[in-house]
């Protein structure tokens, strides 16, 4: 295949990135950053195509390989950004809202390289490039509630960056090579640390990675930024954050994962239970709606790891449907997160607050930005048949034959979220608010129909979709 | 003709979806755009159907192909168009684009018009899903969606005026009422189809369970297995009737007909689509469509297994009967009934069962073949006339502003091209020669007898007089007898109101005039190009059972014309004197006391086990068990227990619990300071302490 396509998305993201804040007005650098967004989905989906069906192909001696799943999921990261960056159009107006254009255009780089990476160096570097770019990101809105999520975000960001380098550097010293080469070669790994050299490795990335998505106990600075921080920032940080997180999971433990699938099956097992179980029940107390989206967030996390417990080879598994399971909610999830920020801002905007107590009544003052705010929020919940509903399948039936228990508890942990869901529904449809209509018109809108409206059409096509590009 | 791809045939019923999603749309749009929508997807699909028909049957190929939708269940979304669901498609389709055009006229005005369009073509795209689907999945899936658009559409008028009633307004039988609004019949029709469909899906589940497939194709292919896991498991016959109580209910068969008549309270225009013309015939099409597996999977284990075979042949009895009952017992609450839709609503159960008699004796005479062909003959003829009464019907109460007959009565001058309409399908119901429902009816007829099923036999014979007789009261009652007074003229119905129906009516008599010359292509089609079909078979005419039913059907006109139109006289007048006459009279006026019997039984039995349950256990022994004997019990244990473990006991619900319950609930909370040296302090214990217990255990 062709790697043109891919190399000329690089180019024009990073290139666009180092020119946006050159410009002087913002609205010329959103309309820029969201054509580049788009240009990149256009090539990004042409990659897909080209990787279908043909040898994966290798880019710069072999630190890069192309191949199908790393395709649809760069793709699905740059759909997420873009309808992020659409919603953004009011920060256009803020003071430093070139460098926020230019940073998202960055920081899709790095996302876009490490779906690729077949080298530990590679991967670094994409991960430290998307997470700098995001630490500075969560501040630019310039309030205390930015400043404060930002500056947390970058200082537990580099502490966990260490466990990162000593996870990364275990990896190295074990397998000798800086080369990945994916799912081809499992790693041999010498007993560098006793008989525990797996146990320590998988932790060690848990915790730089986990860190990211907010696995817990290293959830910590997640309420703070993503509940406080401006939601037009966040709507981005989330697609952008979640699929590098993912994505560098996958490249590095993945290899791992099918060599040693005892040990890794019981870690992620670990941090998926506690992570849904704290996400899941601090969701619960939320009055802030914000906040509430943050401790989902963490929730999801949890629901995550149980597809990366799936990707372990061991019989009574179905990695390919843990594969399909991750891909599936990673784009249920975005779309949901970027919508439902997005339209929180709109809130906040418009009614003031996103305290529950501020939703009331918003059915009838906000009827399309709550019907798509609603088909999000079932989204999540994992409602047939739209598209949180064939993720959760796929991440939870790939694990029912080996661990009932852990399909049984992670079963429970959606049945536990309905009820926090169901209280911002309850609140938009069912308790007694201004009758007022506020207009509702302009990008924020669109991007968040079109992501509910994505949310609905993809769960039609998400299974056969993931189906191809699963090796 | 040129082949299409077969993916674009997809638009046979995605189509009338994207019209309802768009009439949703539509809403605030006033005046007839969402009528001309409407009117425009469903014209695309009965275009696109017409299509595929001409495709499945002029090149002889079937057409079908499967997109994998949830391979981990292996749940495909495929389409299937043979001979059976391509013909079915035309029929559904076209009948819906005349009923589209007649309600856009029929519901102008109406506040509900959004609700109205969205539904109805909603119901179109189920339906046309239902008959297209290549599994049993997506075939339910459809089957559904039609009975929410029918819930919805019968409960139109949910503010349950009582124009819109069916019943006599305080009428009760056996101290039940027999009047009901609305949305109590949207709900009955809701209700009583529940009942089946979970018997369909309890199929589906144990088909899926023994062949890991709901494919129809595989269906067949896998039938003789399926039939002998059943067998071996002991509950073939079982099985047979729970599979097919969807159908039953779904198509009104005696003990579920109730729900069709009380159906009524919907627009008319529904009536003649949803309650005639094309979701009744879901349960016939469901049996046409398993029909020939059953019997393929039982012909199949025959040499080996006659037992099986003898059990399937006891189930198409038991169909044949339900069948000839259905037809016998409707027929006869059509000749007392006094409104006008309630006459067509007992008639169509009462076709609708000669129906499952087709189906039940073609395979009884050992060429299923038969069942497909004279069933669906039936079908097609039967939603052709049907749907043309209903239309008349509801133009003929639009104008007189009444639901009874008796406030019709000598229309026939003001609206001619309705009386006509009304004729020419009402002998067709009948069942007189040329009309089509005479061809299709003396079918039925005639392999019931070949199929030596008497009792059906007998049952459908009789219904032939009843039916001439009740058909041709309705028509003299409405149109001839004596004119009765309105308060306002009566007029003809509008053009694109009479346009549809009279293209109906004329239609009955055309395709029964030209009926025996497609006649051996429709049987040949039919029997070959069917799933599970590949042998020609005709009925062979049996010229004693066409004179007998012929006369039968001369004598029921006869009778209707001497009493209404020669005499001019109301028998209901000469009833009333005779209490013996009175009580009969009662008896089919109330339904033969069915949905008097099923409130009773089921309601008030129901509410009577309750109260019984709450006065006798839970009154005497639940209440004096808590508040008797187990206080005595544990007040004993406690005084013996009061010294010693009492302080332990407090000591852990006092402060252990608590303690326990407020560091849970509070924890989350606290961990989250706000402070990052708090945050750092965790992560780092987190991992130290996640790492030594994993350690240990590993």
């Amino acid at each position: 295949m062709s790697p043109l396509p891919y190399e000329s998305m690089l180019v024009l993201l990073a290139a666009m990135g180092l020119f946006l804040p050159l410009l002087k007005k913002g609205d010329r650098a959103w309309l820029l950053s969201v054509l580049a967004l788009a240009a990149s989905l256009a090539l990004s989906v042409a990659t897909l195509y080209l990787s279908m069906g043909s040898e994966p192909c290798y880019l710069f001696s072999k630190m890069l390989r192309l191949d199908p799943y790393g395709s649809l999921f760069s793709t699905l990261a740059l759909l997420g950004a873009l309808l992020a960056v659409l919603a953004s159009k009011p920060a256009s107006k803020w003071t430093t809202s070139t460098s926020f254009y230019s940073l998202t255009l960055i920081s899709m780089v790095g996302v876009c390289v490490i779906a690729f990476a077949n080298d530990i160096t590679v991967a670094l570097a994409a991960w430290l490039l998307s997470s700098v770019a995001s630490y500075a990101i969560v501040s630019l809105a310039k309030d205390e509630a930015s400043a404060e999520g930002g500056v947390k975000y970058a200082i537990m960001g580099s502490a966990s960056t260490v466990f990162l380098f000593m996870g990364t550097f275990i990896l190295f010293l074990s397998a000798g090579t800086t080369l990945l080469s994916s799912t081809l070669r499992p790693i041999p790994l010498n007993p560098v640390f006793g008989g525990h050299t797996v146990l320590v490795l998988s932790i060690l990335l848990v915790v730089a990675i986990g860190f990211k998505m907010g696995i817990f106990p290293f959830q910590a600075w997640l309420p703070d930024t993503y509940g406080g921080v401006h939601p037009s920032l966040i709507a981005f940080v989330i697609p952008m954050a979640k699929a590098l997180a993912l994505l560098a999971l996958y490249r590095l433990i993945y290899p791992v994962a099918v060599q040693y699938p005892e040990t890794w099956f019981v870690v992620a097992s670990v941090f998926s239970v506690l992570t849904m179980f704290f996400g899941n029940l601090a969701a619960l107390l939320q009055d802030n709606a914000q906040r509430m989206m943050a401790y989902s967030s963490i929730a999801h996390a949890g629901y995550f790891f149980v597809g990366f417990a799936g990707i372990s080879a061991l019989s009574g598994l179905n990695p390919k449907w843990a594969m399909m399971g991750l891909l599936i909610h990673y784009a249920a999830y975005s779309l949901a997160k970027v919508g439902i920020f997005a339209g929180l801002e709109e809130v906040k905007e418009k009614v003031g607050g996103v305290m529950l107590s501020d939703l009331s009544g918003l059915g009838r003052r906000m009827p399309i930005t709550s019907s798509m705010l609603l088909i999000l929020l079932l989204s999540l919940m994992g409602a047939p048949p739209l598209l949180g509903f064939w993720g959760k399948l796929y991440l939870f039936a790939s694990v029912v034959g080996l661990s009932p228990l852990l399909a049984l508890l992670a079963i429970l942990n959606s049945a536990i979220s309905v009820a926090y869901y169901a209280r911002v529904i309850k609140a938009m449809y069912f308790s007694p608010g201004d009758y007022e209509r506020i207009p509702e018109r302009g990008w924020p809108l669109y991007s968040i129909i079109a992501s509910a409206i994505l949310t609905v059409l993809l769960g039609l096509v998400a299974s056969p979709l993931a189906e191809m590009v699963v090796p | 003709m040129e082949p299409l791809p077969s993916q674009l045939y997809v638009f046979a019923w995605l189509s009338p979806f994207i019209g309802s999603a768009l009439n949703l749309a539509l809403n605030p749009v006033k005046g007839r755009a969402k009528a001309y929508s409407s009117v425009a997807f469903i014209s695309a699909s009965a275009i696109l159907s017409s299509l595929l028909a001409l495709d499945v049957w002029l090149n002889g190929r079937v057409v079908s192909f499967e997109y994998v939708w949830v391979k981990c269940l292996n749940v495909s979304f495929g389409f299937y168009g043979d001979a059976l669901s391509s013909l079915m498609a035309v029929v559904v389709s076209w009948l819906s684009l005349l009923i589209a055009i007649y309600s856009i006229k029929y519901m102008e005005g109406d506040p509900g018009q959004t609700r109205y369009w969205t539904f109805f073509t909603f119901f179109v795209g189920s339906m046309l899903l239902l008959v297209l689907a290549d599994n049993l999945v997506a075939m339910f899936v459809g089957w559904e969606g039609t009975g929410l658009a029918s819930y919805a559409l019968i409960g139109h008028w949910y503010t349950d005026e009582e124009d819109k009633w069916v019943g006599d307004p305080g009428r009760k039988a056996l101290g039940i009422p027999m009047y009901f609004t609305p949305s109590h019949g949207g709900l009955r029709a809701l209700v009583f189809t529940r009942i089946g469909d979970v018997g369909f899906l309890v199929g589906i589940a144990v088909i899926h369970m023994l062949l890991g497939t709901t494919s129809l194709v595989a269906l067949e292919s896998k039938a003789g297995v399926l039939m002998l896991s059943l067998f071996r498991s002991g509950i073939l016959l079982p099985f047979l009737i729970v599979f097919s109580l969807g159908a039953m209910a779904k198509s009104a068969q005696f003990p579920f007909h109730e729900w069709l008549v009380t159906a009524m309270t919907g627009p008319t225009s529904v009536s003649a689509l949803i309650h005639a013309a094309t979701m009744v015939k879901a349960g016939v099409y469901f049996m046409l469509r398993m029909a020939p597996i059953i019997f393929l999977g039982a012909e199949v284990l025959r040499a080996t297994n006659p037992a099986v075979f003898s059990l399937v042949a006891e189930y198409f009895e038991i169909v044949a009967l339900i069948g000839g009952l259905t037809a016998f017992i409707l027929g006869t609450m059509a000749i007392v009934a006094r409104e006008l839709k309630l006459i067509l609503a007992y008639s169509t159960a009462s076709q609708l069962g000669y129906m499952f008699l087709a189906v039940g004796a073609g395979a009884l005479t050992g060429e299923v073949g038969l069942s497909v062909f004279v069933g669906f003959s039936h079908l097609m003829s039967h939603a052709i006339f049907k749907a043309a009464l209903f239309l008349v019907a509801g133009a003929v109460i639009h104008s007189v502003h009444s639901r009874f007959i008796d406030d019709m009565g000598g229309l026939g001058k003001p609206m001619k091209i309705s009386f006509a309409s009304m004729l020419l399908a009402a002998l067709s119901l009948s069942g007189l020669p040329p009309f089509m429902g005479f061809w299709t009816k003396d079918a039925i007829i005639d392999v019931a007898f070949e199929a030596h099923a008497y009792l059906p036999f007998v049952l459908g014979v009789v219904t032939v007089l009843i039916t001439a007789f009740y058909s041709l009261r309705m028509v003299f009652r409405v149109f001839l007898f004596k004119p009765s007074h309105h308060e306002h003229e009566v007029h003809e119905a509008h053009p694109l109101m009479w346009v549809p129906y009279f293209t109906l009516a004329v239609a009955c008599l055309a395709l029964g005039l030209a009926w025996p010359f497609y006649e051996a292509d429709l049987s040949r089609g039919l029997t070959t190009l069917t799933l599970g079909l590949k042998e020609w078979v005709m009925p062979t005419p049996n010229y004693t059972l066409v004179g007998t039913s012929v006369a039968l059907v001369a004598f029921g006109i006869g009778i209707a014309y001497y009493l209404y139109q020669a005499k001019k006289v109301l028998p209901f007048d000469s009833v009333k004197t005779s209490p013996t006459l009175m009580k009969l009279h009662t008896f089919l006026y109330d339904r033969w006391f069915i949905n008097s019997i099923y409130y009773l039984v089921i309601v008030k039995g129901g509410h009577l086990i309750a109260s019984a349950i709450s006065k006798y256990f839970d009154k005497l022994i639940v209440d004096n068990l808590y508040h008797r004997a187990i206080p005595f019990v544990f007040g004993k244990a406690a005084d013996l227990l009061f010294r010693y473990p009492e302080r332990a006991i407090d000591l852990f619900y006092h402060r252990v619990m608590v303690a326990f319950f407020s560091i849970l609930s509070n924890g989350f909370r606290r961990i989250q300071t706000g402070i990052l040296n708090h945050y750092m302090l965790l992560m780092l214990i987190g991992f130290a302490t996640i790492y030594v217990v994993l350690m240990l255990l590993g």
